[in-house]
């Protein structure tokens, strides 16, 4: 594993692989912040439960958008222009996760909740991460993505708490995502997984983060007194 | 995406030659300094929302409404707009 710290002055020193999946890697990590306002803007932002919440979304939209802009920096410094994931529609996206619409407030929390913890995760990998300018900003985005998950987590406690419809909306809701996530780490057979991780730009295998990732949003599922999905129906990438 | 599909991918292919020297791309840059602007206006906005929604909710309604405004330009995604 390359332990070198790579800065944009040194980077042309690197191997044209390192490049490479540096620029792969900060497109898809762009997509994957930018999807979230794509998602809920349109019908959350004006249909979001009280004014409070409407301000909540507008934030959380603003601060998505923030951790796209950084990410887009840098790639642009390396000349990787990812300009293309902001005029997509969402049938396009890199993720398939995002290729839909968030129409409803339990929705919401639940991208928070478990999507938003996915995201957490991603950055998570970057820290410690061998080019130096990426693992700076990713240090400035995770408390941020911290308050996405802990406000999608209290509100989907919240109307699991409250019983009946409300509870089954909730369960509906964590029925959909719950396999979205796990898909969202990819296919733990990966090659490419393990090139990242050579290079030193990711430190996990995508199945070692899935099976963290599992066993932390199992505990919450539980104590919100809800079921556990099954982790294998509907899955796309094992 | 499994590693066919990134390789498939026309924004994700290799770049031509191994040792070309990585050069900032300007139309990246141009769209960094629009996107800070709006997202200080955004938060902004959001800051002023929420300290009038006690005492005056109206004044609440219209920085939501700034936000939404604001937010919806760039979900219309039409980049070469914004920096023209």
């Amino acid at each position: 594993m390359l332990d070198e710290k790579v800065e944009l002055e040194t980077i042309d020193k690197q191997d044209a692989e390192y490049k490479d999946l540096l620029s792969r890697v900060l497109t898809i990590q762009c997509d994957c912040e930018i999807c979230g306002p794509h998602l809920y803007v349109d019908q959350m932002l004006p249909g979001a439960p009280t004014k409070t919440m409407q301000l909540v979304v507008a934030r959380t939209a603003a601060e998505e958008i923030d951790h796209y802009r950084k990410m887009a920096k840098i790639a642009g410094d390396i000349g990787t222009d990812v300009s293309h994931v902001l005029r997509w529609d969402n049938q396009k996206r890199y993720v398939e996760a995002f290729r839909t619409n968030i129409t409803t407030w339990e929705d919401f929390a639940v991208f928070g909740f478990l999507i938003d913890r996915v995201g957490k995760y991603q950055l998570d990998e970057f820290l410690p991460c061998s080019y130096q300018p990426l693992q700076r900003a990713v240090e400035t985005m995770v408390d941020e993505e911290a308050g996405h998950i802990e406000f999608g987590t209290n509100e989907a406690a919240e109307m699991a708490l409250k019983g009946g419809e409300q509870k089954e909306r909730i369960q509906k809701s964590i029925d959909y995502w719950y396999v979205k996530g796990l898909d969202m780490f990819g296919m733990s057979q990966s090659k490419r997984s393990e090139r990242f991780i050579h290079w030193g730009l990711k430190r996990r295998q995508n199945a070692q983060a899935r099976e963290e990732y599992t066993a932390e949003v199992n505990a919450h599922i539980t104590r919100m007194g809800l079921q556990i999905p099954d982790p294998l129906e509907g899955r796309l990438y094992l | 995406m499994d590693d066919r599909e990134y390789l498939a991918h026309p924004y994700l292919r290799a770049p031509a030659e191994e040792d070309a020297m990585v050069q900032a791309n300007e139309y990246a840059l141009k769209l960094d300094d629009y996107l800070k602007d709006v997202i200080t206006a955004v938060k902004d906005s959001c800051t002023a929302g929420a300290a009038r929604l006690r005492d005056n909710p109206d004044a609440a309604d219209k920085a939501i409404k700034d936000a939404e405004e604001i937010l919806d330009e760039v979900m219309a995604g039409k980049t070469d707009d914004w920096i023209a």
